[in-house]
């Protein structure tokens, strides 16, 4: 059979950085809508359209380049990014859009963060960093804990003209992975540094093709 | 730094950073510098109930259909939000361009709800302004405020300057062009504000001087000067047809509280019910055509691309023809993967099958107000529901798969007495009743909710005494008590002191100005929410101010004392109010203005379904 399983790549910037990931989903069906596309629902009690992220996005989230796919009822023309890109709110961008032939995985990605904070606090997050500290989180009950090293491939603290950036290379292990605002909120939390995130972006993310 | 990026920076740890960000589908984007008028318009609770205000809606976009005039939006930014902007010296700001407040040239409030009074205070003081209208001289922000709740402007008198009575999409362009002449002139803040008592609909309170008598009631309310109208009538739109409803409408990017295209498909109500304010106020009925119902319905799915479309108006079932309207619409909004959702149906055969029809994708829930438990007391209120009709439309709702059903009581009405409240047990044992018989097995659920009468201005039951709160517990507990007898029956009441603040609020005079402005220095903001709603506070600033509020909810007023909204002229005579709670108090029905014109008097408006007949 054949699918109409479109992959649109887009970018995220402020403010649009700040919609949650189910309002996200919301905000392209509706511009999907108005644009007279017409979508595959799911079956059922409460039909949705079949809108994948390949990564969901945390609020708060700016990205160079981010993936979601979608089915449709209908084939896709290329002016459909030209028409878009005309009613996205600021801040979202579609960048292209092609035939989903094939499954694709996130295998790592690329951050960098930007915060205010103290002089020092390169040297205290390296002190940090170095113990190779877990990362303790709760989610409707149940505890994760993620050592950092078994997911930061390297990471890099400098210290900016504004900011100090901090930069991130990390893998994903089965679809899990270490967030950098969660760690920078274990460091200032166990070294009581206070410090401001003003910028969070996924500068790239590697995917690898799977069957 | 710009106010923008300040903002941005607090928002990586705030709740929901989504409600300051603006950037919506269809906001307005305009030059400020190339405007003469700036409006800011704020509605006192957070992004998710305002944005799901029809209103704000209607006048965002009217005024913004001028060139000369910018109209942007703010809300009450929540708690935590509220310190971070105290601590990085951030006034509250609109969401189209980030400017604060103080920077407008007129500041409009929708007043909705009289608990967001403090709110509106707390708005304007988070805006840097003086929250007296006495304090801010020209130059300062003109404050104008509409609504529901103005048609009892006297609790927030001192604060706002202006009060639109009615309904707003007629009053407003006049206010804006008087405004430009102020502005571009040396006229003083008191002459425009004599001015705009001239304008029909404007009730400016400072222009009126009110004198008490030695038992509290109000002796006289007096304009100062001849030229100040001594009553101020309502502003209505005659004509919907004709009158601008916004098709290009402002769409949240994050979830609101009614995340949907609202379309109103008409204004007003004909049923009279006696403790019902809306019913008098939106008065006369007014129809939208079909035709401009459907092709806005069309024009709305293309510019706002969502996924339910609300068919609005204060009792649905009353438009003439809704089932063929509603399928109309359903046939292309079907194809779009489009809901239809028709609020306050009543609930017959026919809705019920249309319901069915046009509602497929919820999980069917049957909503019924009987508002009291037994016939006398219906009667007594004027609400036309036959007990016999809840029955029979139950019995068929079950039979067609419905499992929710759903029944909205008020506790406290006039003339109620226990076997009132018993009756609305002996509803929802009979539901449940007709559910075994008709050979059901399966759990349902039967919800129960009683709110508390709070008597409002400007309806039949406006002299009435609310019940204390002693009376609101013991008539709670005792339905507690028996509805926990049935099975598969919830039960949830509204908050007693949340009621009686409503009371107390609803139904002020002047003096409370003063006490509102002490309940926000004592710390009370977003009173409607049950987290930070504290009587004990409001108690305190009564005390402080000498008032006991038992004066304003717990009295019976006679008939010929001066009401504070007497100066407010609803079209509705005293009159007719007046015979209306005696026909009340004789358990007698008033027909509604469908079958024969009541004499409410306000025909004289020479608008909707009064003229047509």
């Amino acid at each position: 059979m054949l699918t109409n399983k479109y992959r649109f790549y887009f970018s995220r910037d402020l403010p649009a950085a700040f919609i949650s990931h189910l309002d996200m989903t919301r905000l392209f069906e509706r511009l999907f809508r108005r644009l007279n596309i017409k979508l595959k629902f799911t079956q059922g009690f409460n039909p949705h359209p079949k809108i994948v992220f390949i990564l969901p996005m945390p609020v708060g989230l700016c990205s160079k380049e981010e993936i979601f796919e979608v089915e449709c009822e209908q084939e896709l023309d290329i002016s459909i990014i030209e028409n878009f890109n005309k009613i996205l709110p600021e801040g979202l961008k579609i960048l292209k859009v092609e035939l989903a032939t094939d499954k694709i995985q996130v295998s790592d990605m690329y951050y960098q963060c930007f915060v205010e904070a103290e002089e020092e606090f390169c040297k205290y997050f390296d002190e940090f960093m170095k113990k190779n500290p877990a990362i303790k989180k709760e989610k409707e009950g149940k505890v994760t804990v993620k050592k950092i090293f078994d997911f930061i491939l390297s990471y890099e603290c400098e210290k900016e003209e504004k900011a100090i950036k901090i930069s991130f290379h990390i893998n994903v292990l089965n679809g899990s992975y270490i967030k950098p605002e969660d760690i920078l909120r274990e460091f200032s939390q166990e070294y009581n540094i206070e410090c401001k995130i003003v910028r969070v972006e996924r500068v790239k993310v590697n995917y690898k093709r799977v069957i | 730094m710009i106010v923008k990026d300040k903002v941005f920076k607090l928002l990586y740890d705030v709740e929901k950073p989504g409600r300051y960000i603006g950037n919506e589908i269809n906001m307005v984007k305009k030059d400020p510098e190339k405007v003469d008028i700036r409006f800011a318009f704020c509605f006192p609770d957070v992004y998710e109930i305002g944005m799901s205000n029809l209103g704000l809606k209607i006048l965002y976009h009217l005024l913004n259909e001028r060139e000369d005039v910018y109209c942007e939006r703010a809300f009450m930014p929540w708690v935590d939000m509220q310190k971070k902007m105290k601590k990085e010296g951030i006034k509250l700001f609109s969401l189209e361009t980030f400017t604060e407040l103080d920077r407008f040239d007129i500041i409009g409030f929708s007043l909705s709800y009289e608990m967001s009074y403090t709110n509106v205070l707390k708005m304007l003081e988070l805006g840097g302004l003086p929250l007296e209208s006495q304090k801010r001289e020209k130059g300062m922000p003109i404050v104008i405020a509409g609504g529901p709740c103005t048609y009892n402007p006297e609790p927030l008198w001192e604060f706002i300057d202006v009060f639109v009575i009615g309904e707003g999409e007629e009053v407003i362009l006049e206010i804006i062009d008087l405004y430009k002449r102020y502005k571009f002139s040396n006229m003083t803040k008191e002459e425009f504000l004599h001015e705009c008592a001239a304008i029909e609909g404007c009730y400016v309170p400072s222009l009126y001087n009110v004198e008490y008598n030695p038992d509290g009631t109000i002796k006289s309310i007096v304009p100062v000067s001849e030229n100040v109208p001594a009553r101020v009538k309502k502003r209505i739109v005659k004509d919907l047809d004709t009158s601008y409803f916004p098709t290009k409408m402002i769409t949240p990017l994050i979830e609101v509280v009614h995340d949907r295209i609202t379309l109103e498909i008409f204004r007003g109500c004909a049923r009279g019910c006696r403790f019902c304010q809306a019913g008098i106020i939106y008065r006369p009925v007014r129809f939208r055509k079909a035709e401009k119902v459907l092709q806005y319905a069309k024009e709305l799915v293309e510019n706002c691309g969502c996924n339910e479309i609300s068919l609005v108006s204060l009792s649905t079932s009353d438009y003439p023809n809704i089932d063929e309207l509603a399928r109309e619409i359903l046939k292309f909004a079907e194809d779009k993967k489009v809901n239809i959702s028709l609020p306050s149906l009543r609930l017959d055969t026919t809705s019920l099958d249309l319901l069915k029809e046009v509602e497929k994708v919820r999980k069917p829930t049957l909503t019924f107000a009987p508002e009291a438990g037994t016939q006398r007391l219906r009667d007594v209120i004027n609400k036309n529901i036959k007990e016999e009709d809840i029955y029979s439309t139950v019995r068929l709702a079950f039979e067609r798969g419905f499992q929710n059903i759903k029944l909205y009581f008020m506790l406290g009405l006039p003339l109620e007495k226990d076997e009132d409240v018993m009756g609305i047990y002996t509803i929802a044992k009979n539901i449940r009743e007709i559910y075994k018989e008709l050979g059901f097995k399966k759990r349902i659920r039967i919800t129960v909710s009683t709110s508390f009468f709070v008597p409002k201005p400007h309806t039949p039951f406006q002299w009435e005494a609310q019940d204390s709160i002693e009376n609101m517990q013991r008539k709670m507990k005792l339905l507690k008590e028996n509805l926990k007898k049935v099975k598969d029956v919830e039960y949830s009441w509204h908050d007693f002191y949340l009621s009686k603040l409503e009371a107390v609020l609803s139904r002020g005079d002047r003096r409370l100005s003063k006490v509102i402005k002490r309940a926000v220095d004592l710390g009370c903001q977003f009173d409607d929410w049950g987290e930070f709603f504290d009587f004990s506070k409001w108690e305190k600033t009564f005390q402080q101010e000498n008032i006991d509020w038992r004066f304003y909810s717990d009295r019976k007023r006679s008939f010929d004392e001066v009401l504070p909204w007497d100066i407010i002229d609803t079209g509705v005579t005293k009159e007719f109010l007046k015979r209306e709670c005696l026909l009340a108090y004789e358990g007698k029905t008033t027909s509604s203005c469908f079958d024969r014109c009541t004499g409410c008097g306000v025909a004289s408006f020479r608008g909707g379904i009064c003229v047509d007949k």
